[in-house]
């Protein structure tokens, strides 16, 4: 059988030994003889060779092991070290080359050089380079277990922070500042190397782990007021509406202009208060839900007949206001011009979060939790030393969970702030945990990090001593302030009547088919039928009893009658939901004929 | 009930108060952390800001400044006879006119009143720039910690239990001596004594690793009392807190005499 | 502060206290338990964000507010000791 050959997923034709081939290959690259950006693969067992150039592909940089020696040797360690020579020349050398996840199938990578033996064929750089930049930010990962090392990858990138130096000039739709970030005490050295420390996203907590009144339970988070009012986690929210001034063909434009009344759409002399003669807000002004931010008028609609007679089209009203469910002071004003003589205008507005219950908070290790309670400084437990915590964590967050990372690192942050130092926790290498339990020990504080605490309310000691420790804790952007929504009645489709989606336009929460099963299995049937009805799309047609089709209502007669049969004797009132009349009418613009069989109710 | 001073600074006293109930104790901390006035801005008024930092940013660092004042010449705002404007009863304004470039201190704040102005001159507040300026009038009225915490007049308050360790004669293994992180237990000719008993922090490691079951570690009812002052001195604080739980007492009773009749 | 009676009877009565939270209660509690005749002393918080806290006191016979008075006249004693060693 001949081993077929794939170029970038097209079969281009076969070959007698694949091996053979893809090792010419890679000895054809490493030469520099072919590109560097080619990845080939062997399958043995489909028999294939696949040969990958295009771009796009995630590849990591490998030393290449020929008979169980590394190609980077020790004199090109000390000419590196030196200057001399660069990461680029190990490359073009072929010591050094990067595979992508296909060609790393073929790949036997030792993590240590003492490990290797001569069927490797590829030696990691540096453990901690296995991983990608989220999962390297983690400290101590080994010693979680993976899917929280996943969750937590995954929350780094909600998290809020320091985003870029800019932010005073840009005019992002969204965008988020957190006001006191810190750089963690318990780094490693992915986040080292990506700059971390120049932007960011998180701040250090002293936090103790309790069960305390109940407030915590199901990962919610106690903080402490004080901490809050000192400005734990406070962070500023940036939304830019924007709206532009269109010039149409035939000469009509928009305006940037406060409306008048004889605008249609105009909406009072008060709506426009905040706007400056050019029609824009001015900076620092508070603004609130529905408030006009740019005042914006457009020519009237070009439509195929005049309404009633042929009148004189007013100019209508176009403006941009706030969300129906924000506030905030308008932080900027741009005002841009194109060649072609029409502006845009973009408003940015800043809404101060400080947090509050419903607020999400994340250790790096997949322990995320909303705030559950906010407890005054005095009712919080102390240490002897007068500590007070900024937050409280549930035990039973840990176990099943096994994020002992989580654990490791608040004694990690602890040691970091006693010594006046950060505390290296890189994947696989970093410090070891008897090393920091030593170093409390020295401090004068038990080694297993708990402490003597007592409770704020009674005074008294507690029984037991608290595990308490410093740990770097995140804001994510998931907000409650973003997403508290209520609606009882409300704006409803055009098409098919049934309430609006999402908060922002004060949608209805979706009665899905899981929870239908819930009633169905309760025999609420009423409710069901209510739920679905009533409080939905519910209409009444009229349906002829001859044909079946849905009758129409002649308003002069006063009477409803079947326009197929032409006889207004057999019309009953039939109640069903607008959506259901609405797939009536598809059917009938496809040509079949859907036909109601009408029954006395029973 | 007994009080002994350990350490007597104007802004940090440390006492030992031996039996007394927790109640008390505890209750003492709570009042002087929650329930003694202070003075601290809780309103600007920004005229000009051109500097890089929000209004809200600067009022809410404005707010945290600890302000030095005599409490007992302003009444609190909403029990004010002005009614809860702003008088001079009640409020203290502090002015602010600065050009950059300079880093802003507190101690460039200038108060209306000579007496009321920030205990420490050098915390930072922003930095401005070549071309930038803030124009600021803060308004500074009593509150307490349990407004918010700016109005905490201490920054640590707390206690702990000066515990009875008895030592019984023992095989002088040395594994408590070694055992304990505050190294407060040393070995004095056949025994085993402790050297600095205000030192231990109750964390039971030397019972745990005594074989003997020589070592006992109890609790007791004396505590040892620490409170570091900011805006006024340590004693004071002390004597107004519990000035404040009397009165709380004092006010129930006479509450109570027209319900019991 | 401000004292409401919610119930009273010959030997118990409960009482809400608004206005006040743990820092006086607890320390009230504790010498209600200590004075003579009182049986059930407890303060009861319902939820730290809403509501009034609560004072229960039941004794063997004695007249309760007459306790409760002497459990303050104890508190404001002891202040004066204090008052006078520090």
């Amino acid at each position: 059988m001949k081993t077929r050959v794939y170029v970038n997923g097209a079969l281009i034709g076969f070959c007698d030994d694949g091996k053979k081939l893809a090792e010419e290959i890679r000895e054809l690259r490493r030469a520099g003889k072919i590109s560097g950006q080619v990845n080939v693969a062997y399958y043995a067992d489909s028999n294939e060779v696949r040969i990958n150039t295009d771009a796009g592909r995630a590849r990591r940089p490998l030393i290449v092991v020929k008979n169980g020696k590394p190609l980077v040797t020790e004199e090109h360690i000390e000419l590196l070290k030196k200057g001399e020579i660069s990461f680029e020349d190990l490359v073009l050398e072929g010591a050094i080359e990067f595979l992508d996840a296909e060609e790393e199938e073929n790949a036997y990578i030792a993590v240590y050089e003492d490990e290797l033996t001569p069927e490797h064929t590829h030696l990691e750089l540096c453990p901690s380079l296995i991983v990608g930049i989220c999962t390297g930010s983690i400290p101590y990962p080994e010693h979680n277990a993976s899917p929280r090392n996943t969750m937590g990858a995954a929350m780094i990138k909600q998290s809020l922070g320091l985003p870029y130096s800019n932010l005073k000039w840009r005019a992002d739709t969204r965008g988020h500042l957190l006001h006191y970030p810190q750089i963690p005490i318990v780094t490693t050295d992915t986040q080292l190397e990506i700059k971390f420390d120049e932007r960011p996203a998180g701040q250090n907590f002293v936090v103790a782990v309790i069960s305390y009144e109940g407030y915590n339970i199901e990962d919610a988070l106690i903080f402490n007021k004080g901490s809050i009012e000192r400005g734990i986690g406070r962070s500023h929210f940036f939304r830019t509406y924007e709206t532009e001034e269109m010039r149409y063909p035939g000469g009509q434009e928009d305006r940037f202009e406060i409306p008048g009344a004889d605008i249609s759409g105009f909406r009072g002399a008060e709506a426009y208060a905040h706007l400056d003669e050019d029609g824009l807000v001015h900076p620092e002004t508070e603004v609130g839900p529905d408030d006009v931010l740019i005042g914006k008028t457009s020519p009237p609609r070009f439509l195929e007949e005049p309404s009633q007679g042929i009148s004189p089209q007013k100019r209508r009203e176009t403006s941009v206001t706030m969300r129906s469910n924000e506030k905030g002071i308008v932080d900027a004003v741009f005002l841009m011009q194109a060649e072609s003589g029409s502006r845009l205008a973009k408003v940015r507005v800043r809404d101060l979060r400080i947090p509050e219950l419903g607020d999400k908070f994340a250790s790096r290790h997949g322990q995320k939790g909303v705030v559950g309670l906010i407890v005054p400084e005095e009712d919080m437990p102390f240490t002897e030393s007068g500590i007070i915590p900024d937050m409280i964590i549930n035990p039973h967050a840990i176990p099943s969970r096994m994020t002992v990372g989580h654990v490791l690192e608040m004694i990690g942050g602890k040691v970091g702030c006693l010594e006046g130092r950060r505390i290296d926790a890189t994947i696989f290498y970093g410090e070891k945990e008897k090393d920091l339990r030593e170093i409390l020990k020295a401090y004068g504080f038990n080694h297993s990090g708990k402490e003597v605490m007592y409770d704020g309310i009674t005074g008294k000691k507690f029984v037991v001593d608290i595990f308490i420790g410093v740990i770097y804790y995140q804001k994510l952007y998931h907000m409650v302030s973003s997403k508290l929504h209520a609606r009882s009645r409300g704006p409803v489709q055009v098409l098919t009547r049934q309430p609006t989606e999402g908060r922002a336009r004060k949608g209805g929460l979706r009665f899905g088919e899981m929870e239908r099963d819930v009633l169905i299995g309760h025999g609420a049937a009423m409710l069901l039928k209510d739920r679905l009805l009533e409080e939905s799309d519910k209409v009444e047609v009229y349906v002829c009893g001859n044909c079946g089709h849905v009758a129409t209502y002649d308003f002069r007669r006063g009477t409803a009658y079947c326009k197929v049969c032409d006889d207004d004797s057999n019309i009953h009132k039939v109640e069903m939901s607008y959506a259901f009349k609405l797939l009536l009418d598809e059917l009938k613009s496809m040509m079949i004929a859907p036909r109601l069989i009408l029954e006395d109710k029973a | 009930m007994e009080v002994e001073y350990v350490e007597d600074r104007e802004d940090k006293i440390v006492f030992i108060i031996k039996n007394v109930p927790v109640a008390l104790v505890n209750s003492i901390r709570r009042a002087i952390i929650g329930h003694v006035p202070t003075m601290a801005v809780d309103y600007i008024n920004v005229y000009m800001n051109t500097s890089f930092l929000y209004d809200e940013m600067l009022a809410h660092r404005i707010g945290l400044i600890p302000l030095k004042a005599d409490i007992d010449k302003y009444n609190f705002q909403d029990k004010c006879e002005c009614g809860g404007e702003g008088c001079p009863n009640c409020q203290v304004s502090l002015r602010l006119n600065v050009e950059g470039p300079k880093t802003v201190y507190s101690g460039d704040f200038i108060s209306d009143d000579p007496e009321v102005k920030p205990v420490y001159d050098n915390i930072p507040v922003v930095e401005l720039y070549e071309g930038q300026q803030l124009m600021i009038e803060a308004v500074a009225r009593l509150g307490t910690g349990k407004e918010h915490a700016k109005w905490k007049p201490v920054s640590i308050c707390s206690y702990k239990i000066i515990p009875k360790i008895e030592i019984s004669d023992c095989s002088l293994c040395k594994a408590c001596v070694e055992a304990c992180p505050r190294k407060i237990l040393e070995i004095k000719g056949e025994k085993i004594v402790v050297n600095d008993i205000l030192k231990c922090s109750m964390c039971m490691e030397c019972v745990k690793v005594c074989e003997d079951n020589a070592i006992k570690v109890e609790e007791t009812d004396n505590y040892l009392f620490t409170i570091e002052s900011i805006s006024m001195p340590a004693k004071e604080v002390l004597k107004r807190a519990i000035n404040i739980l009397k009165n709380k007492a004092v006010e129930m009773n006479e509450i109570l005499k027209h319900i019991n009749s | 502060m401000d004292v409401k009676v919610v119930e009273i009877g010959n030997d118990y009565v409960k009482l809400i206290v608004k206005g006040e939270d743990h820092t006086f209660l607890n320390l009230l509690q504790h010498y209600l338990l200590e004075e003579e005749g009182v049986i059930i002393a407890k303060y009861n918080i319902p939820h730290p964000l809403v509501g009034e806290p609560e004072l229960y006191v039941k004794t063997d016979g004695t007249d309760p507010i007459e306790a409760i008075k002497r459990a303050n006249e104890k508190i404001v004693k002891v202040c004066d000791e204090l008052l006078s060693k520090i």
